[in-house]
Order: structure tokens, then C-alpha cells, then sequence
């Protein structure tokens, strides 16, 4: 004889299961930092193995009933899994850079952002190179440095690299070579970089990575034309080439 | 064959917002809303009322004292709360004192408090300081005026106790803990001198089934609170914020109302706070850092399933009101800029 099985809490388990090894496949593939911060990883390893421990008490409880007055309300939940399964799915196909156009709404403009102070005065101790090559663990302190004081290092060669992003109000024939920066999940990214000038911008796409060489100097910008215009490090590019997408195109400065 | 027209680009814009904010809240808030659920399972299923009601004074006041010194040491943010101040309020706490621990715990809790200094090291005011002060005294005068309105309010518990009473019906039995030891039945009940007493795995059981069903249960309305949240900010326009703070004298209102729409978690939004309002308007960064923790769109929507929407406006508007209040109050430490 078959026994009864109680089809809501065979739904749970499937639920539960299914978002705990999908918070792991997202670890295993880095994909979860494209959407929170790497801070977030024990809190999501915890709810991970929660669910887990969910899924296995529903199956264990297959063949009992859950209490329910109401018939209906015993899948009224489920509304939240098929929003929750198609988030999933969005979070399955996010591609490093994707998400530039988006926190544009939250109004961050990189020379808002940079933290001037600590992180700055720490990078001080040491002089600027004559040649500024930044990596993923320089960019942070650098980019606070460069903005903090952009007339120090005029005059001075860089290499970044980073996506094309443009915006109404750069000025004419530049661009931003840019970076998402990360606070604690993609819904407080914002796009951080360096305004740079190149004819070669009129040739590639918006969002293509390049690394960029060039001098640098100072200008005074308003990025959102509020009048209030700042001094801002500005790159004049002597070469720029297309490169393979950085393989973590987010910087998380804490 | 033919190819779709390409959408227009405000569309493609908006639709990226969307799905970029409606991800990072939902991977955000979903493990600290099922944590906050287990905690508050294991609270409703080991803790009985009494021992609850014992830890917390029968003087109202001193009782809101202890639910935001309770807040300080709970290291969850604003969703993961709610579940607990919902149990709080179970377990026949007033209604000020479950108001003051939503308010106060996702406010001073240690990681906003040491992610807001991180994010205002350097600055000329010691704003995590500020933040926790103020906050916690709007908190506080929060919860005084919920006290006074709903002190002889019957009805103040009604969506509470109709929850309860479900859940009560669901259950088919109580969690009353009982020191005595006795003999396991096959069911997993204790039966002790006619007392009885689960045991340690039915309990664990409980703990689990609770768990399961209101993370489901609570998970609907939180999915319904990012996704309004997402659309909300999906549809301003891209430069909202900047306009908005050009108008003198208008920064705190748009720090409580950026605060609300963005629906940030408060062990980051300090950064976030920094970006939109330092230094332009310090006192506008403080009601951001106020306001959103206590109260944004998501858990808004999250709080329905336990207040009446009538209610819950009500709520909304006192914390504005009070966290306005207190902005405009700490404003000459900033020079007096608004």
C-alpha cells in the first residue's frame, strides 16, 4: 500500500532544497558576489544549511499533515516561490558589468563616493609611482587618493582598466572607465572610474572592457550639474585596447 | 523572421534597475528573515511567557528601556526583527515594548554601528555616535506614543491575536516548559504527575515546522515589499535625488523618503548615506540612517501581515514625524545647516 503523502510539505521540501544547493552553486561559482558582498557569504552559508536542515525534517514528515484551517492557505506561500525561483533564475544569468545601468538611479557619482580621510591619508605614506597601474587590490585606496587630491598626480602616467560607461554631461569625447563599487548587494552598487579622453571612444560600445594608458590631469567637473564642481582626476588616453572582462569587475572597499 | 522592435531606452533602464535591486534586496534580506524566523520559532518553543515576562519590568517604561538594550545585541538586521518582535508580542509583551526592540535592534545593533563609523571615519561629526544616540531616543519616544495611543486600545492586537489564534489552532497543542522529568510517550510527549512536557525532539520538531511555515508565510509579503521597492526606484528618475535636495530647507524630508523607497539594509546604508548627503546635509544623513532602519517600503509591506494598513500608516507616520523631530533637534550640531 502506497502511503499518503502530504503534497504541501513534499512542495516545501522541493523549496527548501532547492534554495539551499542554489545559494551553493552560486558560491561555488562566484556568481553570489556579482549580487552581495563577500560579507554576506557566512549569512548565506547559515541560511543555506537552515534550508537544508528544512527540506530534510519536510521529507522526514512526508506522510503527516500540516495544520491548516483554510484548504487554500496550504499554497498561498508558493506565490513567494515562483518569485523567489524566477529571482533565481535572473541571478543565474548576471554577467560581471551587467548591472551599470541600473544603480544609475541611485544618483552616485564617483567623486561623491570616494572616501576622503583615512584611506586617502594611509595611501599617502607612500609616494606616487611615476607609473599609477592599478589591480584589484590597489583600486580602492587609489581611486580615494587620486581623488582626494587629483592635482598631485597630474602629469603622472596610469593604467586601469574597467567598461565603457557613458553619461549625458560628460564632457565631449570622453568617457568613463569604470567599475561597480559594492556596499552590500547590487541594489547599493553604484559605477565608480575614471573620466577618460580618446578619439578611439567613437569606435567602441558602451559597456566594452579596455585598458586604458595615459596621462593624468585635473579638471573641474559637476556630474550632476547641480553647480557645484569639483576637481576631478581626468585621464588624456595615449592608447586603448579591448581586454577580456576582468574576472571580478566589482570592488567592495569594505 | 521578423525580430522584435528594440524597447525604448528609459524602459531597457528601468527593467535593469528592477531586476538589479529586486536581486540584491532579495539575496540581501531572505537569509536574515529566515534566521529571524528561527530564532523567533526557538524563542516561541523553549522560552515560556512567564520566563519572557520576567526579564521584562511591568513598568512600560523600563520595559521599552529593556527591549532597545535587548536591540543592541541582536545582530540582525530589520527584516530578520520583525518575526522577533512579532514573537515578543506573542508572548504578552505590550505592544511599546515589541515596537521598541523593531525599532531599536536593527538601529544599534553592532554591525550598523561599527559599519557607520567605517563609513563616516574622517568626516568632522562622530555620526555613528550620533546615529545610535538619536536614533535610540526617537526609539524611545516612538514607542512612549505608541503606549499612549493603544494603552486602552482593545483592538491594538487584534491582527496579532487572530495570527495567534491560527496558529494556536494549527498547532493543536502549547509549548508550556516543565522542569520535571518524566516518561517519554510514543508520541514524544512527557507525561509528569499529570503535567505535560515534549520532548527534546518533538520540540526541535516544532522548532523546524514553526520555522518553515512562517518563513513561507512572512517570505510572501517580504517578496511583495522588495519587488514595490524595486519598482518604486525603478520609475524615479535617474536624477530624483539631486533635484529633490536642491530645494532649501527640503533635505530632511528627502532623507526620510530616500530612506524609505531604497529599503537598504542598515548594516550598509551608512556608506550609501554618506554618498547622497555628506557633506551637504548632515542632518539629512542622520534621518536616512534613523528612518531606514526603523521603517522602509519593504518591511512596510512585511508589517502587514501583523498591522492593520490603517494602523501601519499610523506607525509610519510617527517614526517620520519623531525621526524629523530629532533631525531638526540635533541640527545645530551641524552648524545648524538643514
Amino acid at each position: 500500500m502506497i502511503p499518503e503523502i502530504s503534497l504541501t510539505r513534499a512542495l516545501r521540501a522541493l523549496t527548501f532544497m532547492s534554495i539551499s544547493f542554489f545559494f551553493v552553486w552560486l558560491i561555488n561559482t562566484d556568481k553570489l558576489n556579482h549580487i552581495v558582498h563577500p560579507r554576506m557569504n557566512p549569512w548565506i552559508i547559515a541560511a543555506g544549511l537552515l534550508l537544508l536542515v528544512l527540506g530534510f525534517s519536510e521529507t522526514l514528515h512526508l506522510s503527516s499533515h500540516p495544520h491548516r484551517a483554510d484548504p487554500v492557505s496550504h499554497f498561498y506561500p508558493f506565490v513567494f516561490v515562483f518569485t523567489i525561483a524566477y529571482i533565481f533564475v535572473q541571478a543565474t544569468t548576471l554577467e560581471p558589468g551587467r548591472f551599470q545601468s541600473g544603480p544609475e538611479s541611485l544618483a552616485l557619482q564617483s567623486s561623491a563616493i570616494a572616501q576622503r580621510g583615512e584611506i586617502a591619508d594611509k595611501a599617502t605614506r607612500d609616494p606616487l609611482p611615476s607609473w599609477i597601474v592599478t589591480n584589484e587590490d590597489s583600486y580602492w585606496p587609489l581611486y580615494n587618493r587620486l581623488y582626494d587630491k587629483p592635482e598631485a598626480a597630474v602629469g603622472k602616467r596610469i593604467t586601469v582598466q574597467g567598461f565603457v560607461y557613458r553619461k549625458k554631461g560628460f564632457p565631449a569625447g570622453s568617457a568613463l572607465i569604470g567599475r561597480n563599487l559594492m556596499w552590500c548587494c547590487s541594489a547599493d552598487m553604484a559605477v565608480i572610474g575614471y573620466l577618460t579622453a580618446s578619439p578611439a571612444f567613437a569606435q567602441i560600445q558602451d559597456s566594452s572592457w579596455v585598458e586604458v594608458t595615459g596621462r593624468l590631469k585635473s579638471i573641474r567637473f559637476d556630474p550632476d550639474g547641480s553647480g557645484k564642481a569639483t576637481d576631478v582626476p581626468f585621464i588624456e588616453a595615449e592608447s586603448v585596447r579591448p581586454v577580456e572582462r576582468s574576472a571580478s569587475t566589482t570592488i567592495f572597499p569594505y | 523572421m521578423s525580430t522584435l522592435p528594440a524597447l525604448p531606452p528609459w524602459i531597457q533602464s528601468a527593467s535593469g534597475t528592477f531586476m538589479t535591486t529586486l536581486t540584491g534586496l532579495a539575496f540581501e534580506t531572505i537569509p536574515f528573515l529566515l534566521l529571524g524566523t528561527f530564532v523567533s520559532s526557538c524563542i516561541h518553543v523553549f522560552v515560556p511567557d512567564s520566563t519572557l515576562r520576567r526579564l521584562f519590568p511591568r513598568s512600560r517604561i523600563l520595559s521599552i528601556l529593556v527591549a532597545l538594550v535587548a536591540g543592541v545585541f541582536v545582530p540582525i538586521c530589520e527584516c530578520g526583527t520583525v518575526p522577533l518582535a512579532r514573537r515578543l508580542r506573542q508572548k504578552g509583551l505590550p505592544l511599546s515594548t515589541a515596537a521598541a526592540f523593531l525599532l531599536a535592534a536593527p538601529l544599534a545593533n553592532p554591525m550598523t554601528v561599527v559599519s557607520t563609523y567605517v563609513a563616516f571615519n574622517g568626516g568632522p561629526y562622530p555620526i555613528f555616535l550620533l546615529r545610535l544616540g538619536f536614533g535610540l531616543a526617537a526609539a524611545f519616544l516612538i514607542a512612549i506614543a505608541v503606549e499612549l495611543l493603544t494603552r486602552n486600545d482593545k483592538t491594538a492586537s487584534e491582527s496579532v491575536q487572530k495570527v495567534e489564534a491560527a496558529e494556536e489552532a494549527e498547532d493543536g497543542h502549547g509549548h508550556e516548559e516543565h522542569d520535571e522529568r518524566g516518561e517519554e510517550s510514543d508520541t514524544g510527549v512527557l507525561i509528569h504527575a499529570g503535567r505535560i512536557q515534549r520532548s527534546l525532539w518533538a520540540r526541535l520538531n516544532d522548532v523546524l515546522e514553526h520555522t518553515s511555515r512562517d518563513f513561507l508565510d512572512s517570505g510572501r509579503f517580504l517578496i511583495l515589499g522588495i519587488s514595490t521597492a524595486a519598482l518604486v526606484r525603478s520609475l524615479l528618475p535617474a536624477d530624483a535625488l539631486n533635484v529633490a535636495l536642491r530645494h532649501p530647507g527640503a533635505a530632511i524630508g528627502v532623507g526620510g523618503a530616500s530612506a524609505f523607497i531604497l529599503s537598504l539594509c542598515s548594516s550598509a546604508d551608512a556608506f550609501v548615506a554618506r554618498s547622497l548627503f555628506a557633506p551637504a546635509s548632515y542632518p539629512a544623513a542622520l534621518m536616512f540612517l534613523m528612518l531606514g532602519p526603523m521603517i522602509d517600503l519593504k518591511n512596510s509591506i512585511l508589517l502587514l501581515r501583523f498591522i492593520k494598513p490603517a494602523r501601519l500608516l499610523a506607525f509610519i507616520a510617527i517614526i517620520a514625524l519623531v525621526c524629523a523631530a530629532v533631525a531638526l533637534a540635533a541640527s545645530p550640531l551641524f552648524g545648524g545647516s538643514t
